[in-house]
């Protein structure tokens, strides 16, 4: 039959017949389905040990799969996967470029070392009979931000988000207070409507292009850039993303879910959800709109600067007043976020390279600061500031670590803060906003101050005598005794880990700012 | 409120309608791939099913037909089989997903009638689960 | 006159958005509105829904038929078919899958809520607990 002849050769058109990929080429593709498999796999099984072990040992492959991508980016530009072998556009396909790897890294990192912390969880805040389900909920979360930050296709980043955000939605729900509940619940609408934007803006784009690959969409929106529909996509994407990251009048779920998520968990999303949504605002705003569509034809920067601000200066002011730590550091999460939008706002390359590095950055830094207040909720209370008093007396470690991530928070020189503000500083002053500089180190000292008041509290508040007994209870039944803090030694490792980079990423910066200023360079398009 | 058992005419129709809906299920299943249709509404459809027999003669009983347990393993299997189609092709070589490579012919209808079977399996069992465990709640 | 009617033509003619808009209002403004979380979560699935809807009408095309192989006797004797796109209805297959979830998720946590604080009245719940 005539027919069957050219729908072969069609059908061989549009593969890529590849059958000769080696295990490192097919490195992408596993970092995502890896987590999923195993994620099911966990709900068939369901045992308590055999979830934790696979859980670890699926966070620490993923992170050693990111990490290799991340080095292999660095000598090629770009890689894609077509997945069933079917070439762009016609199927989806995984783009990384050097963007994607870099927040490919964090997630990885972080939900490697947040594994190594899920031993402590067990024993205090999941129940023994919910432990594997959390575990599967864990690993979905994983998977659907590994999904989020490499696929290369719009649709794609709508499904993980959703995937993302319902196991985060399982995950904060477990905590112990009941206010999860409902904090989860808040979480839930928001997160849906922000999803459903997303997924409406999306729709137009494809009414509009008919493709949903973003490379494609990119190339074929260059002479539709004035259409009404493209700036309705633009618009219903911007704020869609904007509920997802936080940004500032759409922050409000954010605060209770971070405070009342088990620490674990808000170690885990606070350090990685909103980041990888602020990476969507890089991926859309500038590889599928275009810089000379958001910024030139739409000027975002009016909008995005003064909300960044507004959230940097809301943030920081509750941060000054709310009395549990968790939620402190929620709401210096809000503020933080306002620094990347910032930064993404002002749209220069040392701005956009400021942005990307504090987007890491802060990443570690919260990612040890929700680690680290896990610790110390093995044996403490809850997460009052009062609650913590004296503990940095008890367990000196944790202490330090609270330390280290508290003065990076604040971007004290020589932590990983300080290198991503700087840049923010010196984009602003080259553009000559002397009012945002002002502004800037403004907030500085108000994280300052809300920064001392949590180390005042460990270090020099009085020890609790129901702290000190726990402490001495645990001494004498435990190992590790000699680590001088209630964790197990493989989460301790990770701990130390994590200081060390919170430093070393402050002391070594040329690396980082390198790579940051390829990526801000390749998201404008020209040398500037 | 009187307990669905004791109404006569739901239980006779739901005698008669649930093969029925078994079996439209299935038809849609294995049509899929050339017909509307497909894994998720088969599943949807015979996890009705399900779901009209707990309604009509008490979730224990449905209980008893279709265990909460056996519902946990088949919808962790199905994303397994799913993935695992996947993972034949990564052995093999290709991408992920790339059924050409399952067989040298037909590979493309081989992987869709798996992964199909796969969303059938995962949609089924979790629609039921749902149903119970939002019954298990009450009072 | 004739510009009025080609106005009104126009409008009418785009009906499927109208619909689309209509739903996707009502469903945000419950959502918005409502204090009962039940009923949230239903304007939720409402505005949820409004987006199938967009999505599905994108894909139709005049005189299109149903994206369907036809048999090979059909497929001999006709002309090229038009018909209609079938992507759209593959995404919203997903977007469907997720609204299921997404619903479940929440009908879920209300279930817990209601269990935790007695009630699924918003109000109810603030006045026992100032953090919601």
């Amino acid at each position: 039959m005539a027919s069957s002849s050219t729908s072969s050769e069609v059908f061989q058109s549009v593969t890529t017949g590849q059958h000769d990929l080696t295990l490192f080429q097919q490195l992408p593709v596993l970092a995502i389905v890896v987590p999923l498999l195993f994620a099911a796999l966990i709900t068939i099984v369901h045992k308590r040990n055999f979830a934790l072990i696979i859980t670890q040992t699926v966070s620490f492959a993923v992170f050693i799969a990111s990490l290799l991508l991340f080095f292999e980016l660095q000598q090629k530009p770009e890689i894609i996967y077509y997945l069933g072998g079917w070439k762009s556009p016609y199927g989806i396909s995984l783009h990384l470029d050097l963007l994607n790897g870099f927040v490919g890294l964090l997630v990885g990192l972080i939900a490697a070392v947040s594994s190594t912390f899920l031993p402590q969880l067990l024993q205090k805040e999941i129940p023994y009979s919910k432990f594997p389900l959390f575990c599967t909920a864990f690993l979905l979360c994983l998977a659907g931000l590994m999904g989020i930050t490499y696929t290369g296709d719009a649709f794609n980043i709508f499904v993980f988000l959703e995937i993302t955000s319902l196991s985060s939605y399982a995950l904060i729900a477990m905590g112990r207070d009941r206010r999860a509940l409902t904090a989860s619940y808040q979480y839930l609408i928001m997160g849906t409507i922000g999803a459903t934007f997303i997924l409406i803006g999306i729709g137009f784009l494809y009414a509009m292009t008919g493709s949903l690959n973003i490379a494609d969409i990119h190339l074929r929106l260059a002479d539709k850039l004035d259409s009404n529909t493209v700036k309705t996509a633009f618009a219903f994407i911007t704020v869609g993303i904007a509920l997802k990251a936080a940004v500032f009048p759409l922050h409000l779920w954010l605060n209770n879910a971070y405070s009342f998520a088990p620490s674990v968990v808000s170690a885990f999303i606070a350090a990685t959800s909103t980041k990888v949504s602020v990476y969507l605002f890089f991926r859309f705003f500038f590889t599928l709109f275009g810089y000379e569509q958001s910024f030139g034809n739409i000027e975002l920067g009016w909008i995005l600067i003064p909300l960044s601000i507004l959230g940097i200066f809301f943030g920081t002011y509750k941060a000054l007043y709310v009395t549990d730590v968790k939620s402190l550091l929620a709401s210096s999460s809000v503020a933080q976020v306002g620094y990347m939008t910032l930064g993404i706002g002002l749209a220069t390359q040392t701005s956009l390279a400021g942005s990307v590095v504090h987007l890491f950055n802060h990443g570690l830094m919260k990612g040890l600061l929700f680690l680290s207040i896990a610790g110390f909720l093995i044996h403490a209370k809850g997460s009052l500031l009062t609650q913590l008093s004296g503990l940095g007396k008890i367990y000196p470690l944790l202490g330090v670590g609270m330390t280290v991530g508290g003065l990076s928070l604040i971007g004290v020189p020589l932590t990983a803060g300080f290198t991503g503000k700087l840049l923010l500083l010196q984009a602003t002053i080259n553009q000559g906003h002397y009012l945002i500089v002002a502004f800037i180190l403004l907030a500085s000292v108000g994280a300052l101050f809300y920064v001392w008041r949590f180390l005042q509290m460990i270090w020099f508040g009085e020890i609790n005598e129901a702290d000190q007994q726990a402490q001495q209870e645990w001494l004498r039944q435990d190992a590790f005794s000699w680590s001088g803090s209630p964790l197990n030694a493989f989460a301790l490792i990770s701990l130390i880990a994590l200081i060390i980079a919170n430093i070393a990423f402050g002391i070594f910066t040329t690396e980082t700012v390198f790579i940051a200023d390829q990526i801000a360079k390749a998201l404008i398009g020209a040398p500037l | 409120m009187a307990r669905m058992q004791e109404h006569t005419i739901p239980r006779i129709v739901s005698v008669a309608l649930i093969p029925a809906i078994l079996v439209f299920g299935f038809y849609v299943q294995f049509h899929g791939e050339i017909s509307p249709g497909g894994g998720f509404q088969a599943g949807v459809i015979i996890a009705s099913a399900v779901i009209l027999y707990g309604l009509i003669f008490d979730v224990n009983a449905a209980k008893q037909v279709v265990p909460p347990a056996f519902c946990r393993i088949l919808s962790g299997s199905g994303v397994l089989l799913y993935g695992g189609t996947g993972l034949i092709s990564i052995f093999k070589g290709g991408e992920f997903l790339n059924y050409s490579l399952l067989l040298d012919h037909g590979g493309q209808h081989l992987g869709l009638v798996l992964i199909e079977l796969g969303v059938l399996l995962t949609v089924a069992s979790v629609m039921v689960l749902i149903f119970y465990a939002f019954n298990s709640r009450n009072g | 006159m004739n510009n009025l009617i080609e106005i009104i033509t126009e409008v009418i003619g785009k009906y499927n958005y109208w619909i689309a808009i209509l739903l996707m209002m009502s469903g945000f403004y419950t959502v918005i509105v409502s204090g009962n979380l039940i009923k949230k979560l239903l304007g939720l699935g409402i505005f949820q829904t409004s987006v199938l809807i967009f999505f599905i009408s994108l894909s139709k095309i005049k005189g299109g038929t149903a994206p369907i192989l036809l048999d090979e006797k059909a497929a001999e004797a006709m002309q090229p078919v038009i018909y209609g796109n079938p992507l759209p209805h593959v995404l919203m297959l997903t977007a469907i899958v997720v609204g299921v979830a997404t619903l479940s998720m929440g009908m879920a946590l209300v279930v817990r809520i209601n269990e935790a604080f007695g009630s699924i009245e918003e109000d109810d719940i603030h006045r026992v607990d100032e953090a919601f």
